[in-house]
């Protein structure tokens, strides 16, 4: 046994260049399997234990005003432990740093108060004074550089008032602080404070009655059950219907973040791992074939043949443990990689990251057991192997003609152009394993880039084709279109449209949602619809158009009817067929005529929002004009907005697009080096002979190089197309609750994976030449057996 | 051996494609994609600078009935939205005379101060009758807007009957004004304009009535034959306006000379031809010389 483990660490020695390729394979693998395992098995314990430990309620309710003394008659609910009463209140801040106005998100906040707690950062709870108290989220102090002691103004009703921050908090409500009319991360523009309740009753005038209940169910208690109980006691208080955690928004954006890290570890690492196992195939089958003499002497000296293939086996093994072995050390950078993120995105008390057993185990496997079984059947092999096999030179390969032979094509063809061709059809598994490599590694070229598309997709829609306006302006109520000429007066004003949004709950047989009715005016220029062809649609008369979105999630179709039932006021219904689909990609909304809209809400022309175009010159006197507005709840900044947007996410696709492109350098690169390698051991005796009559090195080089490149050209094809497909699987797995992705994949992606997966090619080329020059003639020509 | 001298096509069609493939690859990289834009036009015609606000139709003619003598009065039977003829019977007033109190005129009864009869004062209001038929429009501009509207411009009328608009004429702006609290919650001076329906189908006069919503386009100026271009292609640089229009399929910045706006377009006066593709509402992807697409 001791010869078999010496010979074993010569053979790993002698095979340097084959580990270290295979290596780098099973390292981006099991890297990227083991890291997005562990931050997925991360994310979901720190979010369960804050969840758990800070009480997370399971049911939330939003309503225009209810007398505290509801509550009481919701206590007795059975199932429900926990129940709390809050005012919430949006209000416009004037920020020192900041021009435009922001949006507060005020939170009332009682000492006693037993669900969605606080944990508290920095500073101390709020305390009676003088001048109001307020605890701030950390993602708005972090993003405005509020400390204890800063002091913030903010316009409740119009009235200017002052608030001392005395403490930096955060609460499982609020993991991902969204502003929720944006529904995009804003940290410059939305932020969440927690007053002490009895004096945000004062500032919200809303003394003895709160807007807003959350609620914690025990055990085993039935949430459905328990939800259509507290409707039907808050339905007269204008509440919107209640929701669970499944509808919280920041909960919805841990939990789609949960997931998507779960399908990262699966796309990914397969692709990897799959090419992996083609090359080890291709690797452990060259081996056997060269070693075929030694493994004779080896059997005829008494070895058994499973000793033999054992001895393979732990050196396929071995490798692949070469590989497995730093990826974990790669993971552990990549998943602190993670967890910065996570820091900068979801406020957790603290996420550990760390490798958990189980991602290990995970890695483990799948390291192995692909390499294993596809190199079975070479390990078959060396059964079939007879002792006397060594005395024998090896049999010329079977020679027969190709198919392209036959048809005459080769009788005009160069010798070179016979070899390569001849040696490309007598090994197709080799070179359909070579060109599947390649088209992998090109896929995930196309697969890494295409985010970017997307982003600049749903931006060039979103912001600059759907919506052309600088400023949205929320107003508290509907207003009479008068609003619109107010706002139209203000000096620097150049364009307003109003919009009508109603709240509804839509019906379609077992499927109910809850969205947004949004009726442009009739001639709206700044909002416009728009299908997928980008060609302006209208609301019509009798009907609806839909976002997308339910088209594709819930596979509405033209024609269908849909039941609306609105959640404010008299909760009017009305039945309204499906008549088209509109292209706005983050949207889940349901377009309407806005004369119908009125006509069935039996109200005025009303709106609820306006859209305005200003001249840039007077930004600054319009906000502080706007901000001044009583009924002004809100504004939007457009370019604020886009800015922070592609910041946020630009910035993540960056380094994810970096990450994809130099795994998929390392698998073409890997993949060529080895056909290359493998090829020139193969053939070192003809490119000898051809050598010593008379051919000069580049003439040798070039059928080498020619044979990678006709596999290169032909694995472009099916890559560019492999990379389309991978792209729909993203966006297909990784959509979430709120919206889903278009798939959009520009001729610039596919352009700069063909030229990359070309270029290391070439610089692939440039190695083989060294090798080449480096070839022993005389050693060559020996024969070995 | 004809090594050398054969014609080998399999490296000129390997490199050959090859090389296509990265030419043509770098050039979908670098190049630069035109930006989609909207594409709007200079044209010429007549210009209306027109006023948007809500109104109401109210009727000219309102009468109160009062009692005129402390007495005992009967139960009154008539409710709001109650037709009544001249002479038809409201109530009766009794004192040292037991008085009949009958309608002055046609009309419907609008308010009913007083249903259950019993002693009453001399002067308390008992009814309020208006005429429907003779009725006007009333609209509370502002007064900084009240000044622009000149007295017999017309108005369209919409929200009201099957038309798209009915006709009407300013008839008098009132020169007393008053402070009212505004949509958005703000102090405003404003005051009363008033207009008469033009040429309105007799049945939609008698359909409306008494504080009936309408929504108002007061004319406030016009320029016949004239050069417009639409108010979203318009920005500024610092005081003065531009517009972007196209040159061979590039962006081309233009300032212009405008005169009167509307919400929709303004009047041009110099910079453009009639005609003139113009870029609307151009983003910051748009500038000098860039490549653009409709």
């Amino acid at each position: 046994m001791k010869t078999l483990q010496k010979k074993l660490l010569r053979d790993v020695q002698g095979l340097k260049s084959l580990v270290m390729t295979l290596a780098i394979l099973v390292i981006c693998g099991v890297s990227v399997l083991v890291s997005s395992w562990s931050a997925y098995e991360s994310l979901e314990k720190a979010r369960r234990e804050y969840y758990e430990q800070y009480n997370f309620a399971d049911v939330f309710v939003d309503f225009e005003r209810a007398p505290s003394e509801v509550l009481d008659r919701l206590k007795k609910i059975p199932g429900i432990e926990r129940i709390e009463g809050r005012i919430v209140e949006d209000v416009l801040l004037d920020l020192k740093n900041q021009m435009e106005p922001a949006v507060g998100r005020f939170i009332s906040w009682r000492p006693e108060g037993e669900l969605n707690k606080i944990y508290l950062r920095k500073g101390r709870w709020p305390e009676k004074g003088m001048v109001p108290q307020v605890i701030v989220h950390e993602s708005f102090a972090k993003a405005h550089g509020l400390n204890v002691g800063s002091r913030v103004v903010g316009f409740f009703k119009g009235e200017k008032t002052v608030f001392e921050i005395s403490g930096v908090g955060i609460s499982p409500e609020y993991v991902y602080a969204l502003n929720p009319a944006s529904m995009l991360p804003d940290d410059l523009h939305f932020g969440v404070f927690w007053m002490r309740h009895e004096v945000l009753e004062q500032l919200a005038q809303k003394q003895g009655a709160f807007n807003n209940i959350i609620a914690q169910l025990g055990v085993g208690a039935s949430l459905d059950l328990i939800k259509l109980e507290i409707d039907q006691v808050m339905s007269s208080f204008g509440s919107l219907g209640s929701y669970d955690r499944k509808k919280q928004i920041s909960n919805m954006f841990v939990q789609d973040e949960i997931r998507q890290q779960k399908s990262m570890a699966a796309i990914i690492p397969s692709i990897f791992v799959a090419v992996g196992a083609f090359i080890l195939n291709v690797v452990v089958s060259r081996l056997v074939t060269l070693h075929r003499g030694q493994i004779s002497i080896l059997k005829a000296l008494g070895y058994t043949s499973f000793q033999l293939a054992f001895y393979y086996w732990k050196l396929i093994t071995l490798i692949l443990i070469f590989g497995i072995l730093p990826s974990f050390i790669f993971a552990e950078g990549i998943g602190r990689w993670y967890a910065t993120l996570y820091e900068r995105y979801f406020r957790f008390p603290k996420i550990d990251f760390s490798i958990t057993s189980e991602a290990v185990l995970l890695g483990v496997v799948i390291g192995l057991l692909p390499g294993w079984i596809s190199s079975m059947r070479s390990l078959a092999r060396v059964f079939s192997l007879s002792p006397s096999e060594g005395m024998r030179p090896p049999s010329p390969p079977y020679f027969h003609k190709t198919l392209l032979e036959k048809f005459g094509f080769f009788r005009q063809r160069a010798v070179t152009e016979r070899m390569v061709l001849r040696d490309l059809f007598f090994h197709p598994i080799r070179t359909l394993a070579a060109i599947m490599g390649i088209a992998a590694a090109t896929a995930i070229m196309v697969n890494g880039t295409f985010w970017m598309d997307i982003v600049s997709f749903m931006i060039q829609r979103q912001f600059q084709e759907m919506s052309r306006e600088d400023l949205e302006v929320r107003l508290v109520y509907a207003r009479k279109m008068d609003a619109l000429n107010e706002l139209l007066r203000i000096p620097g004003v150049l364009f307003v449209e109003g919009v009508r949004t109603v709240p509804v709950r839509m019906k379609m047989k077992n499927l109910v949602k809850e969205t947004a009715l949004i009726a442009l005016e009739d001639d709206s220029s700044l909002r416009r619809i728009l299908n997928r062809e980008g060609k302006v649609l209208r609301p019509p008369q009798q009907g609806v158009l839909l976002s997308s979105y339910f088209q594709k999630k819930y596979k509405i179709q033209v024609g269908e009817v849909l039941d609306f039932q609105v959640m404010q006021g008299q909760q009017n219904r009305i039945r309204l067929p499906v008549m088209g689909f509109v292209d706005d990609v983050v949207g889940s909304s349901v377009y309407i005529d806005k004369s119908e809209l009125h006509r069935w809400l039996q109200e005025e022309p009303v709106i609820d929002a306006i859209y305005l175009k200003i001249d840039p010159a007077y930004r600054e006197q319009i906000y502080v004009n706007l901000k001044e507005h009583p009924l002004v709840a809100a504004v939007t900044v457009k370019k604020l907005l886009l800015q922070s947007f592609r910041k946020t996410t630009a910035e993540m696709i960056l380094v994810f697009t970096m990450i994809l492109v130099a795994f998929a350098i390392a698998i073409s690169g890997a993949v060529l080096f080895n056909v290359s390698r493998i090829s020139l051991s193969e053939k070192s005796w003809e490119l000898a002979s051809l050598r010593i009559i008379g051919f000069q090195i580049s003439p040798v080089f070039q059928i080498l190089f020619l044979q990678i490149g006709v596999q290169v050209l032909i694995a472009l094809i099916p890559g560019l197309f492999l990379g389309y497909g991978l792209s729909f699987l993203s966006t297909y797995w990784i959509h979430s609750e709120t919206f889903i992705f278009p798939l959009v994949v520009e001729a610039q992606t596919y352009a700069l994976a063909t030229f990359i997966t070309l270029m290391v090619y070439l610089v692939s080329g440039s190695f083989l030449f060294r090798q080449i020059e480096l070839l022993n003639l005389t050693e060559a020509l020996k024969s070995r057996e | 051996m004809n090594i050398k001298t054969s014609v080998k096509i399999l490296p000129k069609l390997v490199y050959g494609g090859i090389g296509v493939a990265i030419v043509f690859s770098l050039w979908f990289i670098f190049r630069t994609k035109p930006v989609h834009i909207e594409e709007g036009f200079v044209t010429r015609g007549d210009f209306e600078e027109r006023f948007l606000i809500d109104g109401k139709i109210r009727s000219k003619n309102k009468t109160t009935l009062v009692a005129y003598a402390s007495g005992d009065m009967d139960e009154i039977e008539l409710k709001a939205g109650d037709r009544v003829h001249k002479g038809t019977y409201i109530t009766t007033l009794r004192w040292d005379y037991d008085k009949k109190i009958l309608s002055p005129l046609e009309g419907v009864v609008v308010k009913v101060y007083r249903q259950s009869g019993g002693p009453i004062n001399r002067g308390e209001p008992l009814i309020d009758i208006v005429d429907p038929n003779d009725i006007e429009i009333v609209a509370e501009p502002l007064t900084s807007d009240a000044i622009r509207i000149k007295v017999g411009a017309m108005v369209e009328v919409s929200g009201v009957g099957e038309a798209p608009f009915y006709l009407a004429q300013v008839q008098e702006v009132s020169r007393a004004g008053f402070v009212k609290i505004s949509a958005l919650g703000v102090e405003e001076e404003r005051t009363e304009v008033r207009m008469a329906f033009k040429n309105a189908p007799v049945e939609l006069l008698q359909r409306v009535g008494d504080n009936y919503h309408v929504e108002l386009s007061i004319r406030i100026s016009e320029e016949k034959d004239v050069l417009k271009i639409p108010l979203g292609a318009l920005f500024k640089i610092q005081d003065r306006w531009a517009a972007y229009t196209l040159k061979n399929k590039r962006a081309h910045l233009q300032e212009i000379q405008i005169g009167k706006k509307n919400n929709r377009e303004v009047v041009l006066i110099s910079g453009l031809k009639e005609g003139d593709p113009v870029i609307l509402f151009p983003g910051d992807e748009i500038f000098e010389g860039v490549r653009v697409e409709k």
